[in-house]
């Protein structure tokens, strides 16, 4: 813990020694009355407040939390003697203080202690506002010697860093990636080989498992068959968000609900046992390619929380796209299609062979209402390129679905679930 | 925030007050000026975050107190009024900076401020009270005066360096 001088300090001491030698200039007692008080004050305050040796520090955070879900941590004070009433300032950055347990809570970020005296242990609830980072200190523990001359100071050294996530939506129904992996999982390859899904019979062949014989069939049969049976693979889901809109604006809460659909989708989909991959655009083109476990989702997660509304290299982004979104990834893209280079980039997908839909969000109920005729029309002609830009990737066989603001979740899923079906049925 | 502002209001409107106490008709027209010079610099000071203002607007005071103490005119607030009136502007002046910077209770910091602008007014009469009718003039007396201070000073400066506080 460091000491400095409060104002008062300074003022009392100076003021104290000019009334010392204005008494002894104008030969009066009176400044000198008014500078020894001043003095005894400052001497008082100086020798009552040393600096004790102190540590701060934080336990307990969470790396990952939900908006709108309080969660816990502790704060730990250790003081070697004791220190009168002091204030910790916690550097709270999206998230609000909610509770404070064995002190006061004290403005929106801090709380207070009547004293300290060797240790003190503090619970502090706080609830993240909004999906993104927040993050937690480093601590500031400020105090005062006991006349408030000196301003005593504790900076703790750490600064933890948390992911909010946003509420995530429960989808119920989810696309199936056609082509699936080598790695088991959850979905019903279209290979044959061992697993519980019954696929077709076939004469027995020299290596095949006795097991796999249907003694039924080859009763009738006078010959041996075996049943052929699907394996239970997993698939690769690339996750592209697009969030090239202009910041500041209403069409900022665009990118809030992609992120939001995209953060579902990645929970949906790993709970299933797939690949989850992603590739955020916005200033920079980043991707992460398709893995599994809780380490690699919080890595999606990551990156998702720190997409921010701007403009897209789209050479650099078409490029980022080809490369993170292979075959047999299911790709799966959430944009505005406020630019016809996206447009572009998911051409240029579905003519590398990639399972690509299209989640196209409804920018025009977000939008202000235009006002006069010129804007008028211009917002028509944009509305139908818009439309024009749609009907061409759906001609191209692109599943692609309006998301209404007013709609959950699930309905572009399903819709999109709904076109892949018939296209399926039809090729 | 608001707390601090109205401390620093507070804190002005107190310096206005000793300032103007010293009627200008009474010949003391340099000493509310010096007041009110303080009274500036404390307010510039508080605006724009300077802690030299606190300083200055308490030297402002004491220099103040030492001109008038010169004029053949009652000085005016008595001594451990002026006494009072110092300390409570620059713990108010104080509080608004400590206010502004970190959190704090601002019930807390004023009442410790009126308690001890209180002391320091209790400690001035009784100051007034031991010098009474003395009277200290003459070479011998400015010699001693300036020892003393000389000795004030190293010793604050030494528990000052001593306690680890000069950085």
């Amino acid at each position: 813990m460091t000491g400095q001088p409060s104002p008062r300090l300074r003022a009392y001491v100076t003021a104290g020694v000019v009334g010392l030698i204005a008494a002894l200039a104008v030969g009066e007692p009176s400044p000198a009355l008014i500078g020894a008080v001043l003095l005894t004050l400052a001497i008082v305050g100086i020798v009552g407040g040393a600096a004790p040796s102190s540590e701060l520090s934080v336990l307990d955070v969470p790396t990952t939390a939900v908006e709108g879900r309080p969660f816990d941590f502790l704060v730990w004070i250790a003081v070697e003697g004791s220190i009168g009433r002091a204030y910790v300032d916690l550097g709270l950055v999206g998230l609000d203080l909610v509770d404070v347990v064995g002190a006061r809570k004290v403005g929106r970020s801090a709380f207070s202690l009547m004293s300290i005296g060797a240790l003190a242990e503090v619970t502090v609830k706080v609830e993240p506002v909004g999906w993104g980072r927040a993050s937690v200190g480093p601590l500031e523990l400020h105090a005062e010697s006991p006349l408030g001359m000196l301003d005593l100071r504790l900076q703790g050294s750490t600064r933890h860093d948390i992911v909010t996530l946003p509420e995530e939506a429960t989808l119920r129904k989810l696309m199936s990636p056609i082509e699936t992996n080598l790695h088991v999982g959850d979905l019903i390859s279209t290979h044959r080989g061992p697993g519980s899904e019954f696929a077709e019979l076939r004469p027995f062949r020299h290596g095949d498992d006795p097991r796999s014989v249907n003694w039924r069939v080859s009763s009738r049969h006078e010959a041996l068959w075996v049943n052929e049976r699907h394996p239970e693979k997993n698939g690769d889901v690339m996750l592209v968000v697009d969030s090239q809109v202009e910041a500041g604006t209403e069409l900022q809460s665009l990118v809030d609900r992609s992120v939001r659909l995209a953060a579902s989708l990645a929970r949906a989909y790993s709970k299933r046992h797939n690949r989850i991959g992603i590739v955020t655009l916005d200033g920079l083109c980043r991707w992460v390619y398709p893995g599994m476990g809780e380490h690699h989702r919080r890595r999606v997660l990551e990156q998702l929380m720190s997409v921010m509304p701007g403009e897209v290299i789209w050479e650099a982004a078409e490029r980022a796209v080809v490369r993170a979104a292979r075959r047999p990834s299911m790709v799966l893209v959430i944009t505005p299609l406020m630019d016809p280079s996206m447009a572009g980039l998911i051409h240029a997908l579905k003519r590398a062979g990639v399972d690509v839909s299209v989640i196209a969000l409804d920018v025009e109920s977000v939008l202000p209402l235009a006002a006069g005729q010129a804007r008028l029309l211009g917002r028509r002609i944009w509305a139908m390129e818009r439309e024009r830009l749609c009907d061409r990737l759906s001609g191209e066989g692109i599943p692609i679905v309006s998301w209404r603001s007013i709609d959950p979740p699930d309905v572009p899923l399903a819709q999109l679930e709904t076109w892949r079906g018939r296209w399926r049925r039809l090729g | 925030m608001a707390s601090a502002r109205l401390s620093a209001l507070a804190s002005v409107a107190i310096g206005v007050w000793l300032a103007v106490a010293l009627p200008v008709s009474q010949g003391a027209g340099i000493v509310t000026l010096i007041g009110l010079s303080g009274v500036a610099l404390l307010a510039l000071g508080l605006t724009f975050g300077l802690h030299g203002g606190v300083t200055a607007a308490a030297v402002a005071f004491v220099t103040r107190s030492a001109v008038a103490t010169t004029m053949s005119v009652e000085v005016q607030p008595p001594l451990w009024a002026q006494v009072l009136l110092i300390v409570l502007m620059v713990e108010l002046a104080s509080a608004s900076f400590a206010l502004r910077s970190r959190p704090g209770d601002p019930m807390l910091i004023v009442a410790r401020g009126l308690t001890t602008a209180l002391v320091a007014a209790v400690l001035a009469q009784v100051l007034v009270l031991l010098v009474e009718g003395v009277e200290a003039r003459g070479t011998l007396v400015s010699l001693a005066g300036v020892t003393a201070g000389v000795l004030a000073a190293g010793w604050v400066t030494r528990v000052w360096h001593r306690s680890g506080l000069s950085g």
